[in-house]
């Protein structure tokens, strides 16, 4: 038994025996029956690769996905580029090399291109160029590249082409698995859309697996367990058709209330970390998005993204959530997840040093910028900015002040904006917690980011899988902190809600609702099951559920 | 008889010359004879590809907000770049 471990592509568990996809550019030959010259040759390839490709746009199209069908519709531009041609020409004339190998090697050239650019969509892009120029090879190899694999597999690749992803649909395999790959990808994405269990990004070691193996594909996980024992076996087994059967019934609850049994309504929201998850967040019918964060923007790039950047990202949110709330959190990081392009200095705890809004303090224009596109993006739709860490009157003011030099450089210069923004802060420090009062001035909202105000409040590291397990963010002590939080919350007329993870879990999000909180936010994937739990239990339960959670079920008061 | 004439346009699409607008960017492009090169006037050093190629339009990078000079050359230049013009004014909404 082994387990390899990538990154999470979709959700769902498969099971299945390994079938793995060749690659179409391992071994390029020159076939001699083909007396045509070069360039009609690829001419004749470009054209077939289009006229595929159109067809798959056609059937997402038909089916009543555009966004997917639109990815295959800009792949018939790239399949027919010019620059491509260019660059084959180029190649078989100042290096007599065979045609597969000029197609290879000019994809690879643009995709490199592309791939230098400093924007991180465009590196996904590259990704693309490359897999129509392997379409291209496979066409001139009369190799194809839909392979016959049998149906519930799961199939093992070094990477897939978008339309391999969409073709695999329909072979009825159990699920995919991919050496390279990012989460973001195209492939990934679909995987989503479609709804195959995938996993991406797991290395070259994939390649070695033995045909016909018996694998388990966690995809939410993103592992792959190769030749399970029967123990394992039977476990993911299970869990597959408990989890099926539990999707099933949830589906059912998609028209029906968020409220409790007794019909008190709970608005449930979804977190994301990337524009594309707002489909999802739709999906399972979130009222609003409680808590966007923006990270994705700033990590894994040389330089930090721009005004216009940032204001495409905000701004496509807004308008696919038509006029429903979105949360936008600013930048989240700290020493413990540095970037290449500032300058930051080693801490001891980097969990109590330079983290969330005293991250923004230090970098004061990067914070400016994003402030920027922040109001810009808040005429799209109903904004609201959300500040991490806050511990004190100071830091608020702060904000406010950097808030207002960015209204006036906007006004000044007759850029549409909203000066409006509502602004709220998250409760993550036992200080917010602790003097919400103090903090409130300014503010219209709070969240409580119950992962953090865990770890700060049992001063239990949560990087550290066992301290996790022994010091729980379900603890009394944290749900005193978030009572406290609540019942000053709503003797101030402040709104608040919880965007931490405890309120994903179904039995904890009982007890929240019982301490007073009317909205929770929540990934996407659990939504539906907290509803169904919502729905179960009255509100008296759910305070019962409360008193329990507090540690105070001997003392049956009033909460 | 050949044009030359050159227009800069500023991109106000959320997805900047990505994907979608992209796309539509090319197919006018490529729906005239005339010789079509874009550059982003935002991007430093960026220099000048083809407009009539999807890779060409990916490489400049377009985010919303950057203003790219496109030139045409050739007997329908003036067409081709009024057209371009409208497609960028009406947001790359008029064709679906």
């Amino acid at each position: 038994m082994s387990r390899l471990h990538g990154i999470a592509g979709s959700s769902g568990i498969a099971i299945g025996t390994i079938a793995r996809l060749p690659d179409a550019t391992a071994q390029i030959s020159q076939p001699t029956d083909d007396a045509r010259d070069d360039l009609q040759r690829l001419l004749a390839a470009q054209t077939e690769v289009a006229a595929q490709l159109q067809r798959l746009a056609a059937e997402l199209r038909a089916e009543d996905k555009p966004n997917e069908a639109g990815i295959f519709e800009a792949q018939v531009l790239l399949a027919n580029d010019p620059s491509l041609v260019s660059e084959v020409e180029r190649l078989l004339a100042q290096e007599q090399i065979p045609l597969p190998e000029a197609v290879r090697k000019a994809s690879d050239t643009m995709g490199a291109t592309l791939s230098r650019i400093d924007d991180p969509y465009l590196r996904e892009r590259a990704a693309d160029v490359q897999a129509i120029g392997q379409q291209i090879i496979a066409v001139l190899q009369g190799v194809t590249l839909d392979l016959r694999v049998p149906e519930g597999a799961i199939v093992i690749a070094r990477d897939l082409t978008p339309a391999q992803t969409a073709r695999l649909r329909r072979l009825r395999i159990a699920g995919f698995a991919t050496a390279g790959g990012t989460a973001t990808g195209h492939v990934a994405i679909l995987a989503r859309a479609l709804d195959i269990p995938a996993v991406v990004g797991l290395g070259d070691t994939l390649l070695d697996l033995p045909d016909g193996a018996t694998a388990i594909l966690d995809a939410a996980e993103g592992l792959l367990i190769v030749e399970p024992d029967a123990e394992e076996l039977e476990h993911y087994s299970a869990l597959r058709t408990s989890r099926q059967e539990d999707a099933a019934r949830r589906q059912g609850l998609l028209s029906l209330p968020a409220a409790t049994r007794d019909g008190q309504p709970i608005e449930l929201w979804a977190n994301i970390g990337h524009p594309d998850e707002v489909q999802r967040a739709l999906a399972v019918g979130a009222q609003g998005i409680g808590l966007f964060r923006t990270e994705f923007l700033f990590l894994e790039r040389s330089a930090p993204p721009d005004e216009a950047e940032q204001y495409a990202a905000y701004a496509a949110v807004l308008r696919e959530m038509s006029g429903q709330p979105v949360v936008i959190r600013t930048l989240d990081i700290g020493g413990d997840k540095p970037i290449p392009y500032l300058q930051t200095a080693q801490e001891a705890n980097p969990f109590l040093g330079w983290r969330g809004i005293r991250f923004a303090m230090r970098f004061r224009e990067l914070f400016q910028v994003q402030l920027l596109a922040l109001l810009r993006a808040a005429t799209e739709g109903d904004l609201r900015i959300m500040l991490p860490m806050v511990a004190t009157p100071a830091d608020v003011a702060w904000v406010r002040a950097e808030i207002d030099v960015a209204i006036a450089g906007l006004a000044q210069a007759s850029i549409p904006h909203r000066a409006d923004v509502p602004l709220g802060i998250m409760i993550e420090t036992p200080a917010a917690a602790l003097t919400l009062d103090l903090l409130a001035t300014g503010i219209r909202f709070c969240s409580i980011g119950s992962n953090d105000l865990a770890q700060y409040t049992l001063a239990a590291d949560r990087s550290v899988a066992e301290l996790v397990q022994r010091y729980r963010h379900d603890d009394p002590a944290v749900f005193r902190m978030i009572q406290l939080a609540v019942s000053e919350a709503r003797r101030l007329g402040l709104e608040i809600s919880i965007c931490g993870e405890l309120a994903s879990e179904p039995r904890a999000a009982v007890a929240l609702v019982g301490l007073g909180l009317e909205k929770l936010s929540m990934t996407p994937a659990a939504l539906l099951a907290v509803k169904e739990s919502l729905r179960a239990v009255s509100s008296e339960e759910a305070r019962q559920q409360a008193r329990q959670a507090l540690g105070r079920a001997d003392l049956p008061q009033r909460l | 008889m050949s044009e030359q004439h050159e227009l800069i346009l500023t991109i106000d699409h959320p997805s900047g010359l990505h994907l979608r607008p992209a796309a539509l960017f090319v197919k006018t492009a490529a729906s005239f004879q005339s010789t079509i090169r874009i550059a982003n006037l935002d991007r430093e050093g960026q220099p000048e590809s083809d407009a009539k190629s999807m890779f060409g339009v990916m490489q400049q990078a377009v985010s919303q907000g950057h203003r790219v000079r496109v030139r045409a050359e050739g007997p329908d230049a003036d067409a081709a770049l009024s057209s371009l013009q409208q497609l960028v004014d009406q947001r790359f909404e008029a064709e679906e």
